[in-house]
This record gives structure tokens, sequence and C-alpha cells, in this order.
């Protein structure tokens, strides 16, 4: 019979937790206590005896290896930091480049976070759906954000599945509350808006709406009119578009929208409002800028959206102009993503590609780092070499100095990572926020972004892991006798060391492309023809009530050589058109101006003539760009005909093309008609050369006296596209900095290749010199091989810049410049010149010194 | 020289009591019977351990045993040293207590 024993894992645990100098005979004595129990009383008593020994050791055992960890962690810590002061440049340089990446990374990780998770804070998000409309034009199939307002009452009506159904309206106008005047963007909203999506109010009740009259304010607009005065109960005065004035009682506030919302708006007002403003609710042609449904799933969406033909038919009836084929209800999640296409979108969205590219480069930025720190971390490993043969030979194991090196690179990510989030927070975001205006705010809020967190963990983890685990094993490696007999050299790894550096400048070389290029690009765009006359034209956004007195006050002073009112305005804001063209219909891009705009903004007529302000008729002329001749292939254009909402036109002239919206789509088919002055949103002002200030004044002050109520936000017509150039601004200022990253680390990696390059080589370059070779030759020497791996670099990253800037730009921009080899040329010069002035100052000792030195200790 | 703490006296004269046959568990049981008190191992070895570094006992390795799990005794010997402490402790005692009656009450 096997002779009883106590409990394996009891036993084992005991082992583990019994001090070294005890544990043998203190083992033996605990189970020789257990046979005796075992014995004289029972086996269960004997096991529990036993068990209980476990948390009995445990307290002796916190203190004995405690201490001796924290002894061994604190000498540990002792010789990071020595090692740290010592090679204090190295080290300053790793931990720069390393936390600007991290920062770099961590606005990326934002961003890509914002786009994946736009929207997700509304509880219901995954049951809401966007109604789009889909509308046959020329043969294709487009996509329509708004849809007509009597659908959301009938599918609530009519399907019990639907849940609830919102539909919401912008509108613009001017708000007074006593001396403060604004002009507002506005949203009406059913009721039941605050139910669906997820808004905290601050103040008031959810189901304000219920009265027509209500208005929601949000914490920021609150503030504006309100200050610190609780708005709740006050009544305010808002004039919309055609002078019609309503008072408004705001009944409740809003907490500040959360940044990840894909729809932004300012105040709410009740849907039904509107019919004070003179809409039939009932009017199918009517629309509302966006319906929202919220239903339980997916599979109940498609049922219903199947079933809602007889609601095209109702509205293609009462809007033949609009020839609907169907609705689609599209999930509210997945609209950000994928919803580029859609026209006359209520939300927001992004570039399908955008995460992925954002991706890919913080994965550049990080492996650049990462190479280099694998590289810095191996040269500098070459200094250690003695320090790690006495820790081996006076018993440290090799779990032990793996341990250590991947402890200093953790500690070593962990200060760059500390730094990294501080200058991401201080510097990157603010800037890049103000960089980009409304709309995105990225923030490092860790209550709304828990993920952060998570992120955070990981990427040290992994980073610190897996950058520092290459050197950790290889070092460790090392036998002491080897170190001690200087037969351990660390030539063995230069192979990849080298293939490192040439991938680090592969990457730098198309960051730095990159930045060329598009700085050419933006250059090229700022220096764009955009069509008209653009200088010297001051625009006032204004209502159409205002327009008689204010353009005919302004007609009088004698630098203003052209007043003219329009309800579009190029730059800021075109409609779109659904035309019919003999038997085609096309959608293009519509232009409602007043008689004299195409005189004030000098668009140029290349055939036929302007309009006329004498002739009644032309209210019925309209006049179309170049791209719409060759779109229709119109032979002899002036004279042709077209219909457009139920209504013929002419047309009477032809214009050059003119970049009405930037130059990131193509110049559209369009057209120009004219509206009547109570339409009118903008005035346009032509101003004699060298009288501008003075007469912006007068327009000021002419503005003052006449209507003093409203708001003026007057602007220089040639700064429309100010938004569209900060963006690329923003695009070159983000890459040149990455860019500068890049070449930075770099040429770190590339100063430790040659510094240990020419520490090897030391006896070899003395013995070629007292053989007669001259400094140029060892220079030659040196330089050839770094200048073999800028070469391999460059061969291999212009084909690929050269590829994927070209795809990049096409994708970017209708108009843009050719990639050309002048930045490939510029970026490898540029790589060649900083990695000669890095390494020169080297190689340039290196090649002087005296052969003696390096000789004479054999 | 500093004197014995009376755990360090009570281990060197348990050892010495048990000779040729002082090891752990022994000397557990030894001190257990005098003190009348359960004794844990590591209030054992702790004075024993303590003793052992100052040198007043030594150790040497008995033959492996399988109730002990294959595991060898240490066995502990008093070492000059430890003799001279506890003299110097008898010493102390016998004049301290020199004239004071006996506390222990009769059996």
């Amino acid at each position: 019979m096997r002779r009883p024993r106590p409990h394996k894992l009891a036993e084992w645990l005991l082992t583990k937790l019994t001090c070294h100098s005890i544990r043998y005979s203190a083992l033996g004595d605990l189970e020789e206590q257990f046979h005796y129990f075992a014995g004289q009383k029972s086996f269960l008593f004997a096991h529990a005896w036993y068990w209980l020994q476990v948390p009995a050791a445990l307290r002796s055992f916190m203190s004995e290896t405690i201490y001796w960890s924290a002894t061994m962690v604190k000498n540990y810590f002792k010789v990071s930091y020595r090692g740290m002061l010592k090679n204090r440049m190295p080290t300053l340089i790793n931990l720069a480049g390393l936390s600007l990446t991290i920062a770099c990374t961590i606005v990326i990780y934002l961003f890509i976070d914002f786009i994946y998770y736009t929207d997700d804070f509304h509880i219901n998000g995954h049951e809401i759906y966007m109604v789009e409309s889909a509308i046959e034009s020329d043969g294709k199939r487009e996509l329509w954000g708004n849809s007509p307002v009597p659908l959301a009452p009938a599918l609530r009506a009519d399907f019990p599945q639907v849940k609830r159904a919102v539909r919401a309206a912008r509108a613009q106008g001017t708000m007074r509350y006593a001396d403060k005047v604004f002009r507002e963007g506005l949203l009406f909203v059913d009721a039941e808006f605050l139910d669906m999506f997820t808004f905290p109010l601050k103040l008031g009740q959810k189901h304000a709406l219920d009265n027509r009259n209500a208005l929601i304010l949000t914490e920021e607009s609150a503030l504006k009119y309100f200050g610190d005065v609780n708005p709740v109960g006050k009544q305010v005065s808002f004039t919309f578009e055609g002078d019609l004035r309503e008072t408004f009682l705001v009944l409740g506030v809003l907490e500040d929208l959360p940044s990840k919302a894909s729809f932004r708006f300012n105040m709410l007002a009740a849907f039904d409002k509107q019919a004070d403003l003179g809409l039939n609710e009932n009017d199918w042609s009517k629309l509302a800028s966006a319906t929202f449904i919220q239903m339980a799933s997916a599979a109940e969406a498609e049922l219903v959206a199947e079933q809602t033909q007889h609601y095209v038919a109702l509205q293609n009836e009462a809007d033949p102009d609009r020839p609907m084929s169907g609705f689609i209800f599209d999930p509210l999640l997945e609209v950000p993503m994928r919803g580029l296409t859609i026209k006359s979108r209520f939300t927001h969205v992004f570039f399908p590609g955008a995460p992925f590219a954002l991706g890919l480069v913080a994965f550049l930025v990080l492996a650049l780092a990462s190479f280099n720190f694998v590289n810095v971390a191996i040269a500098s490993a070459s200094t250690r070499l003695k320090e790690i043969g006495v820790r081996k030979a006076i018993g440290g194991r090799q779990i032990q100095i793996i341990r250590q090196f991947l402890g200093e690179s953790l500690l070593l990510f962990l200060m760059a990572f500390v730094l990294g989030v501080l200058m991401a927070d201080a510097l990157l975001i603010p800037g890049l926020n103000n960089l980009m205006g409304e709309g995105l705010q990225l923030s490092l809020s860790y209550v709304e972004n828990p993920g952060l967190w998570l992120f955070y963990g990981a990427f040290l983890l992994f980073m610190g892991l897996a950058a520092g685990s290459y050197p950790a094993f290889y070092i460790s490696r090392f036998k002491p006798t080897d170190i001690f007999q200087g037969r351990q050299t660390i030539e063995g790894r230069h192979r990849l060391r080298r293939l490192l550096l040439t991938l680090q400048y592969v990457i730098s070389f198309f960051f730095i492309a990159y930045s060329v290029t598009f700085r050419q690009n933006a250059e090229y765009q700022r220096n764009i023809d955009w069509g008209y006359g653009e200088e010297q034209v001051l625009v006032v956004p204004l209502k159409g009530s205002a327009f008689p007195k204010f353009s005919h006050e302004l007609t009088r002073h004698n630098a203003i050589l052209d007043v003219a009112g329009s309800a579009h305005h190029i730059g800021k804001s075109q409609g779109r058109a659904l035309v019919q063209v003999g038997d085609r219909k096309l959608d293009i891009v519509r232009l409602d101006v007043g008689t004299n705009y195409v005189e004030a903004l000098k668009l140029r007529l290349v055939q036929g003539r302007s309009f006329d302000a004498e002739l009644a008729s032309d209210e019925e002329s309209i006049l179309v760009n170049k791209a719409f001749v060759l779109q229709t292939n119109m032979a002899e254009p002036v004279g042709q005909r077209l219909r457009y909402d139920n209504q013929a036109y002419r047309i009477v002239g032809v214009l050059e093309d003119f970049h009405y919206a930037g130059f990131i789509f193509p110049v559209e088919p369009l057209m120009v008609r004219l509206v009547p002055e109570k339409d009118f949103r903008y005035l346009s002002i032509r101003i004699a050369a060298g009288n501008v200030t003075q007469t912006e004044e007068f327009v000021s002050k002419t503005w003052r006296k006449l209507l003093p109520d409203e708001p003026y936000e007057a602007f220089f017509q040639d700064t429309v596209f100010d938004d569209f150039h900060r963006g690329n601004d923003l695009n070159f200022k983000m890459m040149s900095f990455l860019a500068i990253v890049a070449l930075i680390i770099s040429s770190m990696g590339l100063f430790g290749l040659v510094a240990f390059a020419i520490a090897r080589r030391k006896k070899e370059i003395s013995i070629r010199k007292v053989l007669g070779a001259s400094v140029g030759n060892v220079i030659g020497l040196v330089n050839k091989e770094f200048l073999f791996i800028l070469l391999v670099a460059s061969i291999v990253a212009a084909p690929i810049s050269y590829f994927a800037l070209t795809a990049m730009l096409a994708a970017m921009f209708q108009y843009h410049v050719p990639v050309t080899a002048l930045p490939l040329v510029v970026t490898a010069a540029l790589v060649v010149l900083t990695a000669l002035l890095t390494v020169f100052a080297q190689v340039y000792r290196g090649a002087n010194l005296n052969p003696i030195e390096a000789l004479r200790s054999e | 020289m500093k004197l014995l703490s009376r755990s360090e006296e009570i281990i060197l004269l348990a050892i010495w009591k048990l000779q040729k046959n002082a090891y752990g568990m022994a000397i557990r049981d030894q001190v257990a019977t005098a003190t009348g008190k359960k004794w844990s191992f590591g209030a054992i070895y702790a004075p024993l351990n303590r003793v052992l570094k100052k040198g007043l006992v030594t150790s040497t390795e008995g033959e492996p045993t399988p109730e002990r799990g294959g595991r060898r005794k240490i066995f502990y010997q008093l070492s000059p040293d430890g003799k001279r402490a506890l003299a110097e402790v008898q010493k102390v005692q016998q004049t301290m207590w020199a004239g004071i009656p006996n506390l222990l009450p009769n059996k």
C-alpha cells in the first residue's frame, strides 16, 4: 500500500511560499506532522491541517519575497536610470521620437474611434433608421436624405411595427431676445424626437415640444442669449425667411451635444409650428430634411420598406418632377460610414477609406519608432555586455536578464507614453480641433470614452513587449565566458539592423513625398482660376425684405460698381434641380440669383447674353454652364428649352465653368435662373479697386443705420474657399509633421548604425591608413554602406510613393496636380542630405583617427 | 555580549536536551511540552534561523526518510558559542533569582 501523502497542490504552494533557507527542512517537518496527525486523528484532519499551513506561510513569504524583489527592481531601476543618464542624448532622442509617435497614434485612435462610434451614444441607436428617397435621374439611381413631410405620420399610422417616427426640418432665421440678435439655425422636430434620440435635458420636460410654441435650446445657445439666467419660461422672437415673425417660449435646455453626434443643432422647435409658417403637412410634394423611424429589428425594417410603394405613388403624383422609385431605410449607425453619395444629407459622413488610411499611417509611424527602438537597444547593448556578463556570472538567470530588459523597455515606453499623452492633450488635439473647426471635435474624455483606457493598456503592453522582446531575448542569450573573453560581439545581427533601417527610410521617403506633393497641390489649388472675378466683391447675407432699400442706398456710393441680390451664392450655397431636357432627365446644380448677379461676380459669358432687368420675360430665361452643354450635347444651346418644376425655361446664354463649391468635386452641369427679390439671402457688392476699406466701412455703417435689428455678417468673396484651403493646410501640416518625425527617427537609426560600424572597423580603417589610404578613401568606404541603404530605400520607395500619391490625389480632388518626378527627386535629395549631415561628423572623426590610437594595444 | 532572547534561549535549551535528535519537529514537540503551548513552525524556525546566523548552533543533514516525503532531516547542535551564551543567561538568571522564594505552588 502506498503511504498517503499531503495534497500535491498544497505541497507545491508551500514549496513556493516557504523561504529559501528553511524550505527543505520545514517541508519535511510539515509532512512528518501530517503523518503524525493522520495516525493519531484522521486523514481528513491531517489534510485540513496541512492546507491551513498555506495561508499561515503567506505572511513570511510576503515580507521575504517582496523585500527581495523590491531590492532587485530597485537595482534594475538604478541601472536603467544610470544608463539613461550616461547615454543622455540617445535616450532623449528616443524618448522624443517615441512620445511624438505615441501622441500621433493617440490622435489617430481618437479619430478612428470618432468615425466608428458616431452616434453610438443614442440608447436606441441600433433601432433607428434614416429614410432615404431613391430617385431615378438620367438613368442613375440617386439617394436623397430628405423625404416627404406626410411620410412619418403615415408610417406611424399604417404600421404597428414602427415604434416611433420623427421628422426633422432645418430652418434659418434671426433670433432676438432683448438686445441680443443673432442669425440662427433652427431644427423643427416631432415631439418624440427626444424619446428616440438620447440628448439629455438639463432643464425642462422631454415632452415640452407638445406645445407648438415651445423652443428647446442647447446649453451653448442658452448661454449665448441668457447668460447665467434660467431661460425657461422666457419668450424669444424668431424671424424666418420671408419676414415671418414668430414668438417662441423657451421650455427646456439640453446638455451640450455629445461630440460624436452625426448631426448638430442649436435649438429645437415643434414640427407642427411650421403650419404657422405656411406648411401644409398633408402635401406630399413638401420635403422634410430628414425622417427617422425606430423599429425593433432590421428584418422588420426591410419588411416595412417593401410595403411603402403606395407612398411612392402619392409622392410622385404630388410632384411628378421628382420621380421616386422607392424609400430606403438606412440604419442610423451605418450612415456616417457609407453615406458619402447621399444628396442633401442630414447627417455628416466620412470618406469610407478614412479609418483604413489613418490606421495605416499610425501603423507606419509606430513601426518606424519601434524599428528604431530595436536598433538603438541592440547598439546600446554592446556597451552593456560587461554588465550582462557580471549579472550572469554571479547567478543571474536568463529569465532575469530578459525581465530586466523588457522592464527597461516598458519603463522607457511608459515615460514616452506619459509624455505622448500630455503632448496629445496639450498640443495636438487642441491644434487639430482648432484647424478642423466645428463638426469634428476630438477630446481625451475618459468618461465619455472608457475604451481609451483599454487602448492605452493594450498599446503600452504590446509596444513595450514587442519592441523590447527582440533585444531582451537576443542579449540575454550571451554566455558570460564569451563576453569576458571578448568573443561576443553584436555583428551577427547586422543584416537585420540594415533591413530595419531601409524600411525606415522607405516610410520616411513616402511621408516626405506626400508632404511635398500635397504642398505642391495646395499651391496649385490656391492659384487655380475660379472662373469668375472673385476679387473685390463684398458679400452681405441678408433677408429679402431688406434688399430694396439697402441696395438702393448702396448704389449711391461711387466706389460701388455693382450690387446684386441672390438666393444662392457661389461658394456658399447652391440648389439642385431635376430638369427635363428633351426626353432626358438631368440632375443639375441650380443657382437662384437676381438680375445683376452675373455682372457683379463677373461670371464669364461665352455665348448668348446675360439677364436683362428690362425684360419681364427673363423670368423664364436661364443661363447654363459649359459642363451643361457638354453633357447634353447641344450643338446650339442658346434658344433651347428645358422644363424644371413644372415650368418651361429658355437658355439665353452659356457661361464659362466656374468653381461654385471647391475643387473636390467636378464642376457639374449648372443652371442660373432669376428669382424674385423676396427670396434673396445674399447681397454681392463689387467695389472699385483701391477703395475697398472705406467702402466696406460705408456698407457696414449703412447697414447699422437701415437695419439695426439685423446681424451684419459680411465677408469678401475671395475668402469663401478659405475653409477648403485650411483643410489643405491642415493636411500638409499634419503630414509634414509626420514626415519630420519620421526623418528624425530614421536619422537616429542611421546615426546608431554608422557609429557602430566605425567603432567596429576602427582597426581596419587604421590598417588601411597605415598602408596609404587617404581620408577621402576612408570616408568613401564608410559612406558606401549607408549610401547603399539609402539607394535601395529610394528605389523601393519612389514607385510606391508615385502610385500611392497618384491614387490618393485622384480620390481626394477632382482638380489636382499630377505627381511628377520633381517631388520624388526633392525627397530623395532631402533624405540623402539629412543622412549625410547626420553622419558627417562621425565619419570625419573616424577617418581622421590616428592609426596609432587604434592599433597600439596589439 | 547581548543576552539571548527568551525564545532563542528556549530553542537552545531544547537542542541541548535533545542531543543527537534535535531537528525541527522534535524541537517543536520539546518546546511545546515544556511551555504547555502550541508553537507554530514559524515560531520555531524564526529564532532557530537567528541563532544559526549568530553561529550559536551548527547543522548537519541526516538520512532521507519516507515519512518526510523523501526529505532529509536537518539536525542542529550547539556550538561552543551557543554553550557560552547559555552560560551567560544562566549566570544572570541565578543572580537575579537569588533570594527570591519559590513562587511555584507546592504539589
